[in-house]
């Protein structure tokens, strides 16, 4: 064991390279920072170019697990590496015309964006719980950090510190959990669950549940979504619409390869229960409260939870094709959301202040570029055909009924009913009311025309192309040992 | 070109309004008037377009024609199946001619947002074409669905007061049924796969899925759901006086004049082909649920002051006939139902039209606003009372005969008394249609203002008198349509027919029906 | 030999062009138009009616134009039938339609604008049409065509002055009314397409009077449906109510349509489908009964009316029930007979009475008349004959008819009430006729000086037609004499025998001995000489003072028949009220209340349990970590299997 620490492999070497450059990339920006700030405007290109670096070498990284058989490199790590690549690139599109609207663009921004989404990446490639947990905290705290980006304000100040408590009592979750799993099979691998009759032992089960809290809590599923509102509002929009994403992705990846692990062939009954159970309360009160919801972000936080719960149905359903759909349903979540979030950091005007739908009245006929793509974006997230919002949902359903889980798939489909409800209301504002704000917005910056088309070329290709994307997911899936054909 | 169209005719008539569309968000947004004609001319072109599947189309030939297929999701079997019958074909020309009505009379009416307008029209028409194109339930059930959101923004950013209201309750009570109806289309595709081992939504595959007991009953309620929101059958269609009385004129031309007919064509084409045991079973509730319609949509409309809420509320009650002709499902009835379906297009598109002509003057609904104005607007006036005629089914123009077929039709079919419930309509039309016209155009002048009124202009008499003519058409001459869908509904009776034995044979649901032919209606 | 379908076609010709053009082109383009195409069509009309006239015209022509409506197993043709009972309709609605064509270039030439003139006669033309497809058609479904075309004719001329409410309200009246019973029709003809499996005319009757014990026992209850659509067209007790309404109309209107060709459309369907009727015998009592109560009814509500239109408007109901009573007792020839002669001299006296109004510039009320004969002596001549006609005096075309209705009443047998209430009828009409002519154009003048003034005789293209149609009112009965007069008197019938043919195992009663037919003769002509006498000598002679005397000796009974029985208020009570009530109620309650509140109610609850919700979210961190807790709680009994 202990040798393998100190020499690595040329293959462990290769695997490693993409966190490597997104960690080099950080602190590139931080020196350039702090000895040539002049180059400023070109920090945002840099983090992009070091997202590209990660992709590329993920991708020409031989698959196979490395530190020995710590780290994965495979097409699911590669597939969800894409959709953390997608989203940390639109996160820096959007942050900087964002940040230069502030009039605070700061390199740390970039370089906490790129750390945590190194994180993330670690939480979706590690089959060691510690290197999961490593990432998961990585991810934390930087993002505790651009929690509280904007010192000088309050809410800013205040979001940063709440998500830092609740994400410690969560990580304090993950981190039992973890023990727990340790004592009861003896080794912090994800694939040392896999041994009979450990399933049975109440110190794994307890130990899953711990996990699925505390993971559950960077998803934001119901009931530990609480901090995900007044988070978000508080946030700066760049970072929220990267963390409403990706750590989202992640988690739920973990949580099947732990399931997955744990329980051969299959959930057992009870615990099939509680994930369902989880899946419709957070798609019902998800749902539910952001029809109340005023603000954009918040109610997009609200949608986000909605969301997580249709995912987790796939998670209740439980098997290959599950995975497959979720890792869809995530996609499609990606370009909707990040579209979504996108639109909202280009339509308001000061970002300091708090962010009323209302203020978006007429937005339609001034703003309409982005506005089209906000609207486009919300009926995705609808579900309407057409969109890749709907193909998501197809999926996932699929699955669902597959499994002749039919009140899950009702239930599900009676709250896309409630939330035409909200995403209508945004649309509406937009188009169907007088404009408030007396002059129009700025005009829209190329970053962000460019974060939204590319939104909204996936929206279209998703969801009308949608096939290649199942295939590539299909056999993602297939790297887990995971019941299905 | 040539021929590629010839191979293509469908491909192009659901794609050539969007691509129609894109063009027009290329051009600049001040460019209302090139954005107006634009939209119109193609709308235009897609009439031209469409006729020639009315003259070749092959009137002996059972099943669908002007087929194509392509894969689209292959691993699941979605494929890009397109193909019409007679039933298709008479609503889809019907879709090819009151679109460019529509725009024609929008000319000189819409002045805000004209290019979206436009565009919103073009892309409502492909949804609308693929749905009636459409021989894939995955590939169906996109346009459906796609047909809401255009509707829901002519609604509600260029409709009247209450138009935010109206647009709501327009998409979540459609989207209420197809969010079901889209859960059974999915179970029905996975019990295909379940039963053959391939991945299926073509149509005449699933056809020959079998389901009986309590499966077969949820799933065609799921179904007839969707459908019968969109028909409306009574109590379901709250919706729509809201709905077509918020829309512009143009909207409500299109939602009386072709949405509707969606839900019953949808009933025809998926609910009763699919489950026809359940289908013939529950057709008695449909019957009377139509003649409650029938009636109680009449008695209403007779209570409106609002003259679009008054035709709203005669589209209930007409669609009401055209339910209780496919719930007594002889063949009469059934084509009487079909052609009533574009009659009532016809009549109602020219109404709403009218309407929105005295509207654009006026503007007020209020039928007290008027009184006396016949001799102010004669042309006006005559169409109206064309169009009023046609509605309450006069013999002689186009809505007679499709009326006369259905009941005539039920007469024969065990329901007898359901046919004599409905032709009270013959009477409560003629009072509340006759009540319209001598308050609005006979009667003393009791406004002054409406002494300024102008008489109809050339763009609104052109798309009127389009109607017209199609009406008088149809009324001396009912066989050119008949004789294109008597061999879609023969066919149809008799797939359901054998159908029905076949589910007489299976025990469990579901399996592949030995024998059946699964043979298209 | 021009084919059947030129007839109707010409009138269509000219409501079209009138209709298109007529208002830009001025009156002389339209007179030309109207008068022109009626002229043509009757021509064209005659030009086949001699020939088969000539050639003896026992087998009907049947002209097929190819199919109108094909589905299932329903297939109905576009074909025009002549036969003996269509030449006879024929004939004289071409002619007379002709007639009050011509009149009404006089009568509306001055007070209307080029557009209502063209209008007028652009309806007139298409009453014509539709007039004619209802008499030619060959097939139940054709016949519905001009049946209901009539109809909304008649709505249109009735709301001609669509700026007076009344006439508005008219023309509404009467098509909903004549729609109730087009309900009726309708169903009449499911039945008998259920029961034929078609809608011709020769396969109908013909399977029906080759195999009668087969078709019977379906054919009362379709036959009471078809007459329910004779009772609404040709204003029969209790739809009759649209009728009096109608004079709102133009006169020529009422003349037209309201008199001579439109209102006899039902007694022509009834006689059209005799062998049916023969067959449903109880169907034949309802027919006889309705008729003859509305006979006497209206006649009596007639007594006393003053608007003179309006006497004569009751009038036809109550000879129109005359017809109905005759069709009811089997004699189709005499009700038909009937609707003939009825056609010449009731089209004569409301063009009389156009007359009148024209010359007393609009002025309907009898009472502000009198004196009128020397000042409109053609006016008064023709009138003047004309109700001699229609009350009976022999040897006038009326007096034949209605003897030969009489006859056959009696014949029926029973216990002769219905030839007792036809005679009480025929002296009521005597009277009531009478009564109009005293005041109208006896005694001294009674209206305003102004104008006295102004009084003069019509125009000769108003006086023309009265001229023709008094004659026709003596001659026209000739054709029809009574078989005393010798067996092949009655050219009529023995023309009329082929339409009504005999039917298997269905005998027909014997004709009665000459001595009762004449004893029957004298007391009809002595009944309608009493009221004749009686009316001149109270209103002529005696100014009124005596029926004055008897009003006031009994005001309840004068005003109540005065006020029409007050049907119209019955009805408005039993029906319209409750009608307005009801429309209201459902869009209110069951609409607005009912569906819509209980869908709202649901979004509102759950918008409420949003908000509700909303407040769990206190943004209190230790709440939060509370809510980890609870659900990590929750989540270990769920699988610890507590829950």
């Amino acid at each position: 064991m202990s040798t393998s620490l100190i020499l690595l492999t040329h293959a462990d070497w290769l695997s490693i390279l993409p966190e490597v450059s997104l960690a080099a990339a950080g602190c590139l920006i931080l020196l350039l920072e702090a000895f040539l700030p002049s180059l400023r405007r070109w920090f945002a290109t840099l983090a992009l170019a070091g997202v590209a670096a990660s992709l590329y070498f993920l991708m020409a990284a031989p698959p196979g697990a490395t530190f020995d058989g710590r780290f994965e490199t495979s097409p699911l790590t590669w597939l969800m590496g894409l959709f953390l690549g997608g989203s940390a690139a639109v996160a820096i599109l959007v942050a900087k015309p964002y940040l230069e609207r502030t009039r605070d663009e700061r390199g740390e921004f970039y370089a906490l964006l790129l750390w945590g989404h190194l994180g993330v990446s670690l939480m979706i490639r590690g089959l060691d719980l510690l290197i999961v947990f490593i990432g998961l905290e990585t991810l934390s705290l930087s993002f505790y950090v651009l929690a509280a980006y904007f010192r000088g304000i309050e809410a800013s100040s205040e979001a940063g510190l709440k998500y830092f408590l609740t994400g410690a009592f969560a990580s304090a979750f993950t981190l039992y959990g973890i023990v727990l799993l340790f004592g009861a099979s003896g080794s912090t691998r994800i694939a040392g669950l896999a041994q009979e009759g450990l399933a049975g032992r109440p110190a794994v089960i307890l130990g899953v549940l711990l996990l699925l809290v505390g993971f559950g809590f960077k998803m934001s599923l119901a009931p530990f979504h609480a901090w995900a509102p007044d988070v978000y509002q508080g946030m700066p929009t760049p970072a929220v619409l990267y963390l409403s994403i990706a750590p989202k992705g992640a988690s739920v990846l973990v949580l099947f390869r732990v399931l997955a692990a744990t329980f051969q062939p299959g959930l057992p009954d009870r615990f099939h229960a509680a994930v369902a159970a989880l899946a419709v309360l957070s798609m019902t009160l998800g749902n539910v409260v952001a029809l109340a919801q005023r603000d954009a972000k918040r109610l997009l936080a609200y949608s986000g939870i909605a969301h997580m719960g249709y995912v987790t149905i796939a998670l209740a359903v439980f098997g290959r094709e599950a995975l497959a759909a979720a890792i869809v349903y995530f996609f499609a979540y990606l370009v909707s959301n990040a579209g979504a979030f996108a639109a909202v950091s280009a339509l308001y005007r000061d970002e300091t202040k708090p962010h009323p739908v209302a203020m978006l009245a007429g937005e339609g006929r001034r703003a309409r570029f982005a506005s089209a793509v906000f609207a486009l974006c919300l009926f995705s997230l609808a579900g309407i055909p057409a969109t890749a919002g709907f193909i998501g949902k197809f999926f996932i359903f699929k699955a669902a009924l597959e499994r002749g889980m039919y009140a899950l798939a009702i239930i599900g489909v009676l709250n896309s009913l409630v939330s035409i409800g909200y995403y209508l209301k945004v649309v509406y504002i937009l188009y169907m009311r007088d404009p408030i704000e007396p002059e129009a917005p700025p005009p829209l910056a190329f970053a962000d025309w460019l974060a939204l088309s590319i939104c909204a070329a996936g929206i279209f290709a998703f969801g009308v192309f949608p096939a290649s994307l199942w295939r590539l997911a299909r056999s993602a899936a297939a790297t887990l040992p995971l019941p299905g054909p | 070109m040539k021929t590629l169209l010839a191979e293509h005719l469908l491909t192009v008539l659901v794609f050539l309004p969007t691509a129609g569309a894109i063009l027009l968000l290329l051009l600049p947004r001040s460019a209302a008037g090139v954005a107006k004609v634009g939209a119109l001319t193609v709308a235009t072109l897609e009439c031209v377009l469409s006729l020639p599947l009315w003259w070749h189309f092959d009137t002996a030939l059972r099943g669908f024609q002007f087929r194509e297929a392509a894969p689209w999701i292959q691993p699941l079997g979605i494929s890009y199946l397109l193909g019409i019958d007679g039933i298709s074909l008479v609503l889809i020309l019907l879709t090819t001619i009151l679109t460019p009505v529509s725009l024609l009379f929008s000319l000189t009416h819409v002045e805000k947002e004209v290019r979206g307008f436009s565009i919103a029209f073009l892309i409502l028409e492909t949804g609308v074409i693929g749905t009636l194109v459409a021989l894939d339930l995955a590939l169906f059930y996109v346009f459906w669905e796609v047909m809401l959101v255009p509707m829901y923004f002519i609604i509600g950013i260029w409709g009247g007061n209450r138009r935010i209201y109206a647009a709501m309750k327009f998409f979540l009570f459609t989207m209420a049924g197809s969010l079901l109806m889209f859960l059974a289309i999915l179970y029905v595709a996975i019990k295909h796969h379940a039963a053959t081992g391939v991945w299926s939504f073509a149509l005449e595959d699933l056809y020959r899925l079998t389901f009986t007991g309590t499966t077969a009953v949820v799933l065609f309620a799921a179904f007839a759901l969707a459908f019968a929101i969109k028909v409306p059958v009574f109590p379901l269609h709250t919706w729509l006086p809201d709905a077509h009385t918020e829309a512009p004129t143009a909207g409500s031309i299109i939602l009386a004049g072709i949405l509707l007919k969606l839900g019953v064509y949808g009933y025809l084409r998926f609910a009763l082909p699919l489950f026809p045991g359940t289908a013939l079973r529950y057709a008695p509730w449909l019957g009377v649920l139509g003649v409650i319609g029938v009636v109680y949509g009449a008695l209403v409309a007779f209570a409106q002051h609002d003259m679009k809420r008054l035709v709203a509320y005669s589209s209930v009650s007409h669609l009401g006939l055209v339910v209780i002709g496919v719930g007594a499902f002889t063949t009469i009835s059934l084509q009487g139902s079909i052609l009533q379906m574009v009659n009532h297009g016809l009549s109602t598109g020219a109404l709403f039209l009218l309407v929105g002509v005295l509207y654009e003057r006026r503007h007020t609904r209020e039928i007290s606003a008027y009184g006396g104005v016949a001799g102010i607007v004669p042309v006006t006036t005559a169409l109206f009372l064309v169009a009023t005629l046609s509605s309450i089914g006069l013999p002689g123009l186009n809505g007679f005969v499709g009326e006369f077929l259905i009941l005539l039709g039920t007469w024969t079919s065990p329901h007898r008394w359901w046919s004599v419930a409905a032709a009270t309509g013959v009477i409560l039309s003629a009072i509340y249609m006759l009540t319209l016209v001598q308050r609005v155009f006979w009667n003393p002048v009791t406004h002054e203002e409406n002494r300024r009124l102008t008489d109809i202009r050339w763009s609104e008499l052109v798309a009127a008198s389009v109607l017209v003519v199609l009406m008088v058409w149809i009324g001396v001459r009912p066989n050119d349509v008949l004789d294109r869908l008597r061999v879609s509904v023969d066919a149809l009776q008799q797939a359901v027919a054998n159908k029905q034995l076949v589910e007489a044979q299976v025990s469990n649901p579901p399996e592949i029906a030995k024998g059946a032919k699964g043979e298209a209606p | 030999m021009i084919a059947l379908w030129v007839i109707p076609v010409i009138p269509l010709v000219g409501f079209a062009l009138n209709g298109l053009l007529g208002t830009r082109l001025g009156k002389g383009f339209v007179s030309a138009v109207g008068v022109g195409s009626a002229g043509l069509a009757t021509l064209a009309a005659y030009s086949r009616l001699i020939p088969y006239l000539s050639s003896g015209g026992g087998t009907p022509v049947i002209e097929p134009y190819g199919s109108w409506i094909v589905a299932g197993s329903l297939s109905i043709d576009l074909s025009f039938r002549l036969d003996p009972l269509s030449a006879l309709m024929l004939s004289f609605v071409t002619f007379v339609g002709f007639l009050i064509h011509v009149y009404s270039v006089g009568y509306m030439h001055h007070d209307e604008t080029d557009a209502g003139y063209a209008r007028y006669f652009a309806y007139l033309n298409l009453f014509l049409f539709a007039m004619l497809v209802l008499v030619l058609a060959e097939t139940f479904l054709l016949m519905f065509v001009g049946w209901e075309g009539v109809g909304l004719c008649s709505y249109l001329l009735v709301g001609y002055y669509y700026d007076r409410e009344y006439a508005a309200a008219a023309g509404k009246k009467a098509f909903v009314v004549n729609r109730i019973g087009d309900f009726g029709f309708l169903l009449g003809m499911f039945g008998l397409f259920t029961t034929f499996g078609s809608l011709s005319y020769s396969e109908v009757f013909g399977k029906a009077a080759s195999n009668p014990a087969l078709y019977q026992p379906a054919l009362t209850l379709i036959c009471l449906c078809l007459f329910v659509g004779a009772v609404g067209k040709s204003a029969q007790v209790p739809l009759y109510v649209w009728l009096p309404d109608a004079m709102a109309g133009p006169t020529p209107v009422s003349a037209l349509i309201h008199a001579a060709t439109m209102v006899t459309a039902g007694v022509y369907m009834v006689t059209r489908c005799n062998v049916l009727f023969r067959l449903a015998p109880e169907a034949m009592a309802v027919v006889a009964g309705i008729g003859a109560f509305t006979a006497i009814f209206a006649g009596t509500i007639a007594v006393a009316q003053n608007d003179i239109k309006k006497v004569l408007a009751y009038s036809t109901v109550s000879q129109l029930g005359y017809m109905f009573l005759a069709c009811g007792v089997g004699a189709y020839v005499a009700g038909m007979f009937h609707v003939m002669t009825h056609a010449f001299f009731k089209a004569c006296l409301f063009l009389g009475s156009g007359s009148v109004i024209h010359a007393m510039g609009g002025e309907q009320d009898m009472r502000k008349m009198g004196g009128l004969k020397s000042k409109l002596p053609i006016t008064f001549w023709t009138f003047l004959v004309a109700t001699l006609a229609i009350a009976g005096i022999p040897p006038l075309a009326g007096f034949f008819s209605k003897d030969a209705i009489l006859a056959g009443a009696f014949e029926a047998g029973g216990l002769r009430i219905l030839w007792a209430v036809g005679l009480f009828t025929a002296g009521l009409t005597a009277f009531y006729m009478f009564r109009l002519v005293s005041l109208t154009f006896f005694g001294r003048f009674r209206g305003t000086p102004d104008q006295e003034h102004h009084l003069h005789e019509s125009p000769p293209s108003m006086t023309l037609p009265l001229i023709v149609l008094a004659i026709l009112s003596v001659v026209g009965g000739w054709v029809g004499l009574p078989a005393v007069f010798g067996e092949n008197a009655n050219v009529f019938a023995r023309f009329l025998a082929p339409v009504l043919p005999g039917l298997k195992g269905v005998e027909e009663h014997a004709a009665l001995p000459h001595a009762t037919e004449w004893a029957l003769m004298a007391v009809s002509v002595l009944v309608a000489a009493a009221g004749l006498l009686l009316a001149w000598s109270w209103y002529a002679r005696g100014e009124g003072r005596t029926p004055a005397r008897i009003a006031a000796a009994s005001p309840g009974v004068y005003a109540l028949v005065a006020d029409k029985f007050r049907i119209d208020e019955l009805y408005g009570v039993l029906f319209v009220k409750p009608f307005y009530w009801l429309s209201r109620t459902l869009w209110k309650v069951v609409d607005v209340l009912l569906i819509d509140g209980v869908l709202n109610a649901g979004a509102f609850v759950v918008e409420l349990t949003g908000d509700l919700l909303r407040f769990l979210q206190t943004g209190n961190v230790r709440n939060y970590a509370l809510t980890f807790l609870l659900g990590l709680v929750a989540l270990l009994l769920v699988v610890a299997g507590w829950i």
